[in-house]
Formats: structure tokens, C-alpha cells, sequence
């Protein structure tokens, strides 16, 4: 199994052909993706899925409209995260760059009050610039809310930056797994990571 | 001058109740992408509600909204045991469709009989504006076509759930990563198709004699109308499509004969799609 394809098999886009998936202890192997999402999995896909024909905020609202129905609304909190949003919010998704749909879809997801957020390959496409900056801002978000943050990245830099585990998959196998100091500790994982 | 005032009246109200009769399909083929050749036997189911409930001795107003419904119903039925499991197919659908409009052709027949069939004309009467004379239930229609047209408009662009079909339409996998029910959006707008094609059977059906196969001749310039107009554009799409269907059928008509009229508005129809295939409209959205 690949990347991206975890991903999508925990978030209910792919069918696994073998095991399950527990969230909470519950089975949700076959749950379809709108009830995990209810259970508080928040997905963004690779190539951000934004939708480009709606507004920054009819984006936002999209992510409010997944989010429990007793749960306020984060848009005020949305918007403190990603200023630049805050300053598009009439404008059409698909015409802001990389960047800043990437974190518009970051924002979405946080809209729906997830308690699980997977993020396939946020770096995808994107300048350096904004990598560290969405970098900074996943790191605080998980440090504010306590929302675990399983990311998908072939950017080492910006994951040994962001995570407190790795584990790096290679052609569906799992080649090695620890803190970042584990990963770094031997010549032959320093080489074979390029760091 | 009142001659071209009065075609150009005539086209308005053409234009309208054309866009009234597409208005589902605009819907169910324009926003999920179902070929739903079943649209002309929804509307005329529609009339023929209305016909059995009016001659039943039900309130025309009231057998509208009944007509609507019933076929909404039906709608509904033909989405939940065939259509869902075939969205992403779309020869699929279009096979399924045309099955239903053959079935549901039949039955019709066998209910309804083949003799034409006719509803009272609930507004009889003209209009007058100067010289000009307006039957008044036409006129109505098309008012009412009008504001369906806008309503539908509202819903798709103002509401939630508008913003949810919206979020649909541009990508499913998404939508339900946030937990949008996609299978139950689909139906909703199946269904609203179908009370929309009941809808403007109903409102037609004093219009004309009704027979078994009133619906195909809407079913097939429907067609026209969505392509033109550019799939997703409810409103501006619908209208524009209609015009250039219907509304400038009664314009050339009065250069020539109406059967001339009618083959140069479809050529017309064909070099337009030749050079604008997604639409008159399209990227408007």
C-alpha cells in the first residue's frame, strides 16, 4: 500500500482489501467517508481539493457545515491562522495560488472541529516559503487544540520540523520508524533521508 | 410596429414557458450529469395528473402542486431502486432513463388511453395592452416560469443547500470527506428534477391537447436548451438556451413559414454547439 493511498483508505475514499481501521475503538472499515468525517476525521487530499468555482468563504462554510451541530462556528479562528484568507474571503478558491489553497483547505478542514487530521502531501506544489510557514501553523494548531495530525510528506525537512513520530513507508513496506532523533542517530537513515 | 411588438411578446412568452418545461433537466442533467431521456414522460405525466385530478373535480390550483408531487414521487422511486447505483455511468443512466420513459409511456396509455385529452384553460380571457391581446393564462405562465426560474435560481446560489449541490458537483470526494451525504444529495436533486418536469406538465397542460407523447417534442429542444445555455447555468443558461430554441422560432416565423422557422432555428442550434460546445454561457459560472 502506498502514501497516499493510507490516506485515503483511513479517510474512506479506498476500500481495504484486508484488515480494519478503528477509530475511538470503534470499527469503521466500512463506514463511507461523510460518517468519518462526522467522527471527527478531517481529510486534505493531495492536491488540496479545494473547491474553485466557490468563494474562500463558501469554502469555509463547506467546512462548517461538516462540523458537529452544537460546535461553534472557527471561522474567527480560521482566519487568525491564515491571515491571508481572511483578506480573499469574496474571491473565487481557483484563482489563489498553491499556497494559499493549501491553506484554505487546512482551514476547511479545521472548520469541521476534527479530532484526526490527515494531510496527504501539503507540500505539494507549493514555494518554500509558504511550506515553513503552513509548517509553523500546523504545529500551533496542534499544539492549541490537541488535534492529532497524521501527515503524508516526502519533505523530510518539513516533517522532522512538524512531528513528534515518523515512519517512513517505502513501495508499501515500513523501512524504519521513531522520533526524529531515532532517525538521525545512524549514518546509513541520514543517507538513505538525504539530510 | 404593433405586429413586431407582438412577435416579440410571443417570444418572451415562448421563451419562458420553454425555459419552465427544461428547467428539470437543467437540473438533473446540468448539475449531476444524468442524460435523463425520461424528462419528456415526467412532463407528461405531469399533464396527465393534472387532466385525471381536474376532471375529478379538483381545483386546478390545487391539482398543480398534486401533479408535481406525483411525479416527484415517481422521481423518487426511479432513483432509489435504479438510477443511484449508475451516477458515474452516465450511458447507464441514459439507457435507464429511456427505459422509463418507454414503461412509463406505456402505462400511460393503458391508464389514460390514447385519445387526446384536455384541461380547462383556468384563466380563459386575453390581456389587452393597447392593441395587443395576451391570452392571459400564457401570460401567467410565463410570469410563473419566471420566478420558478429565479426561485431555483435563489436556492442554487443563496441557500446551504445550494452550497452543498455547488460543493457537489465540483467534486464529490470532497464534499463527503466533509461530511456531506453525497448519495443523498444526488436523490434530492433527482427528485427536485422530476417535480420541476411534473411542475411544467402541469402548468402546460392547458396550453395543449394532451396525448402520450406530448412530452417529446420538450424532451428533445430540452436537450437543446441545456447544451446551449451551458450545463450548471440554471438560470441565465436556461434562458438563453430557451430563446435561442424557442423564442426566435416565432422571430424567423415571421420572415417565413413556422416549419422553415423551426429548421433554421435547429441548424442554428448545431453551428452554435459546433462553436460553442460547453454553452452559449459557459465559464460564466
Amino acid at each position: 500500500m502506498g502514501k497516499s493511498t493510507l490516506v485515503r483508505t483511513i479517510s474512506g475514499l479506498n476500500i481495504p482489501t484486508a484488515g480494519s481501521i478503528l477509530a475511538g475503538g470503534r470499527d469503521i472499515t466500512r463506514l463511507p467517508p461523510h460518517q468519518r468525517s462526522r467522527l471527527g476525521i478531517a481529510t486534505i487530499v493531495q492536491g488540496r481539493g479545494i473547491f474553485p468555482q466557490l468563494t474562500v468563504r463558501e469554502n469555509l462554510e463547506m467546512g462548517r457545515l461538516g462540523a458537529p451541530a452544537d460546535k461553534p462556528s472557527r471561522l474567527n479562528e480560521v482566519l487568525g491562522y491564515f491571515v491571508r484568507l481572511g483578506e480573499r474571503l469574496d474571491q473565487k478558491a481557483g484563482t489563489m495560488s498553491g499556497g494559499e489553497q493549501q491553506m484554505l483547505a487546512i482551514g476547511r478542514g479545521l472548520m469541521t472541529h476534527p479530532q484526526v487530521m490527515l494531510l496527504d502531501e501539503p507540500s505539494d506544489g507549493i514555494m518554500p516559503v509558504l511550506v515553513h510557514q503552513i509548517a509553523e501553523i500546523l504545529v500551533e494548531i496542534n499544539r492549541m487544540h490537541k488535534l492529532t495530525i497524521l501527515i503524508v510528506e516526502q519533505n523530510v525537512p518539513m516533517v522532522f520540523r512538524m512531528t513528534d513520530r515518523c515512519v517512513i513507508i517505502e513501495n508499501g513496506s515500513v523501512v524504519a520508524e521513531g522520533t526524529r532523533a531515532d532517525l538521525e542517530a545512524t549514518d546509513a537513515m541520514r543517507e538513505y533521508l538525504a539530510i | 410596429m404593433s405586429d413586431i411588438i407582438g412577435v416579440a411578446i410571443d417570444s418572451v412568452l415562448i421563451t419562458l414557458v420553454l425555459s419552465l418545461a427544461a428547467s428539470g433537466l437543467a437540473v438533473v442533467f446540468g448539475l449531476i450529469g444524468v442524460i435523463n431521456m425520461g424528462h419528456g414522460a415526467m412532463l407528461t405525466l405531469g399533464a396527465y395528473l393534472t387532466w385525471a385530478t381536474t376532471t375529478a373535480g379538483l381545483p386546478f390550483i390545487l391539482a398543480v402542486p398534486l401533479a408535481a408531487f406525483g411525479v416527484a414521487i415517481v422521481g423518487l422511486l426511479l432513483e432509489h431502486v435504479l438510477i443511484r447505483h449508475f451516477y458515474s455511468k452516465p450511458f447507464e443512466t441514459l439507457l435507464l432513463t429511456w427505459g422509463f420513459f418507454m414503461v412509463s409511456t406505456e402505462v400511460i396509455k393503458i391508464v389514460f388511453g390514447t385519445d387526446f385529452r384536455a384541461v380547462s384553460n383556468p384563466l380563459p380571457g386575453t390581456i389587452e395592452i393597447g392593441a395587443l391581446q395576451i391570452p392571459a393564462y400564457r401570460a401567467v405562465v410565463a410570469v410563473l416560469s419566471l420566478l420558478i426560474l429565479l426561485t431555483i435560481g435563489f436556492i442554487y446560489k443563496k441557500t446551504t443547500f445550494g452550497l452543498r449541490i455547488r460543493a457537489l458537483v465540483q467534486n464529490q470526494e470532497v464534499a463527503s470527506l466533509l461530511g456531506q451525504d453525497a448519495s443523498m444529495l444526488y436523490k434530492q436533486v433527482f427528485v427536485a428534477g422530476a417535480f420541476l418536469s411534473g411542475l411544467a406538465g402541469a402548468l402546460i397542460s392547458p396550453m395543449l391537447s394532451i396525448d402520450p407523447y406530448i412530452g417529446n417534442v420538450y424532451l428533445v429542444r430540452s436537450f437543446f436548451v441545456v447544451t446551449l445555455g451551458g450545463l450548471g447555468l440554471l438560470v441565465e443558461g436556461t434562458i438563453i438556451g430557451s430563446f435561442v430554441i424557442g423564442g426566435s422560432e416565432t422571430i424567423f416565423a415571421l420572415a417565413t413559414s413556422q416549419v422553415f422557422a423551426q429548421t433554421i432555428v435547429f441548424v442554428l442550434a448545431v453551428v452554435l454547439l459546433r462553436f460553442f460546445p460547453r454553452g452559449l454561457l459557459a465559464g460564466r459560472d
